[in-house]
């Protein structure tokens, strides 16, 4: 399965995939197991930051 | 917030968040502009990954890295190696990245340690002086905890659990031995470096027999009754390995007390057993370095603040990776990227005149279970309040009873993985 590219996500994009992993029942990867351990605002946080990281080249 | 000159490579995702959660959580604020001496010794995955971190946190600082091997060898992957379908060149890594970057990287060993002073001294004599030194040294071995496991028995009794000329050592001792001769393998008690390794080393053995010695076996003599990802590695040998692994639990008389290497020999309390390739794993410690710091306790691993690495028996001194005692977080190449992150923002802000602050960490270890399909275990702990603990409700394990397409999923995200963290450390 391919690897999403977060070179052109948004903050709000990713901070929504992030929190849909908190719920997501798929056991193919390791996100979901993750995701469940971190609040909406610390996905919120690392969303931006993510964001800001892509948005530096 | 740019921070030039830390890859953080967002085409793997997959690497999983937890790999960036040391950064993400806590909003860095301007540093001072110190001109601190951070020291770190150690180059491996915690090593490498802290001194990038405070390279780009610290612009000011020096810092340097006393690493006495040119080359990294990396564990993760390694026994893909053994298992003869990768090539020990993908395992290896240099420290030149680190040095473009203005980390001054010394290729000498740490001899000694002195902490009131503040002043470690090198292989060559030379004497080097810290504001805060970071220790990530590592495992070493108990030799003789096992009766007649010492130094100078792995050539005949490979343990391979640092990565490098053991791990050619005991894949080229599974290729010349005869079809219908015996591999035996013995794990340690807890705790040890990477616990579901043995497992997976014990799956990618397997696999060469089936293919390579259909009338060979692998006999896993364990000093545990239970192990991690158990049923994942259960369900996969029953359906792949049938007739080439079999693991005797401690209970069943499966903890090896006493080796001959001249023989090949592991006894156990009731039995001795005589192999033709022996891999024994011995009994661990924090690197020997720790001890000489003082930063080891009588465990021989090191007690630490889990909020700022800080060990609790030397001040000024951090320690990170696998010589900490950290659980529930495992002893894991993840874990000692992680902790390294967190461990260099502690120390920013220390010398920043800042408290450590906590946050969230993770881990995922992947482990193969035959070359191309692999399983994972995932665990986020806060770090809250100087210790460790789950975050309930996160973490677990690859589903059971899957199909080979999630498995092979898994393995594609496991290569990510390995790229994403060898690119942090070294790339």
């Amino acid at each position: 399965m391919g690897v999403p590219s977060l070179d052109r996500m948004d903050a709000g994009t990713l901070s929504a995939r992030l929190a849909f992993y908190k719920t997501d029942a798929d056991g193919t990867t390791v996100m979901h197991r993750i995701a469940r351990g971190y609040s909406q605002t610390q996905l919120e946080a690392i969303s931006q930051y993510l964001s800001a990281e892509a948005s530096d080249e | 917030m740019s921070k030039p000159g830390f890859p953080v490579d967002r085409r793997r995702f997959m690497a999983g968040i937890g790999t960036l959660a040391g950064t993400s959580l806590l909003p860095l604020p301007a540093f001072a502009k110190t001109r601190a001496r951070v020291l770190i010794i150690g180059g491996g995955f915690g090593g490498a990954t802290a001194a990038r971190m405070l390279r780009d946190l610290l612009p000011s600082a020096s810092i340097t890295l006393l690493e006495p091997n040119a080359t990294y060898t990396a564990c993760p992957f390694s026994n893909l190696v053994i298992g003869g379908t990768r090539s020990i060149a993908d395992q290896y890594f240099s420290y030149e990245a680190l040095s473009l970057s203005g980390i001054a990287v010394i290729p000498e060993r740490a001899t000694d340690i002195d902490p009131v002073a503040r002043v470690v001294t090198c292989g060559d004599g030379r004497a080097l002086g810290y504001d805060r030194l970071i220790v990530s040294p590592g495992i070493d071995f108990r030799w003789n905890a096992i009766e007649g496991y010492d130094a100078a028995a792995v050539d005949r009794m490979p343990h391979a659990w640092k990565a490098g000329p053991g791990t050619l050592r005991l894949r080229d001792q599974l290729a010349a031995m005869d079809n219908g001769d015996l591999v035996v393998m013995s794990v340690p008690a807890p705790p040890f470096r990477c616990p579901p390794g043995p497992y997976e080393r014990a799956s990618l053995i397997a696999n060469y027999l089936k293919n390579h010695k259909p009338n060979s076996k692998l006999l896993i003599l364990d000093s545990q009754d239970s192990f991690s990802k158990m049923p994942l590695f259960k369900e996969a040998w029953e359906r792949h390995y049938p007739d080439h692994l079999e693991w005797r639990a401690a209970s069943q008389d499966g903890r090896v007390i006493r080796v001959d290497p001249a023989t090949l020999t592991l006894s156990t309390d009731f039995e001795d057993i005589r192999a033709d390739v022996a891999n024994v794993i011995p009994p661990q410690k924090a690197g020997e370095i720790a001890a000489r710091a003082g930063v080891a306790d009588a465990t021989g691993w090191c007690p630490i603040d889990a909020t700022s690495f800080e060990s609790t028996l030397q001040p000024g001194i951090h320690v990170i990776g696998d010589a900490t005692i950290a659980a529930p977080m495992p002893k894991s190449a993840f874990s000692a990227n992680l902790q390294a992150k967190v461990c260099a923002i502690a120390v920013a802000r220390l010398l920043s005149e800042m408290d450590a602050q906590p946050t969230v960490l993770a881990n995922t270890c992947y482990s193969f279970i035959t070359p191309d399909e692999a399983v994972s275990i995932a665990g986020v702990y806060s770090n809250a309040g100087g210790k460790f603990t789950n975050i309930d409700g996160a973490g677990g394990l690859s589903p059971l009873a899957a199909g080979p397409d999630v498995r092979k999923a898994e393995a594609a995200q496991a290569e990510a993985w390995f790229a994403a963290i060898t690119g942090e450390a070294f790339g």
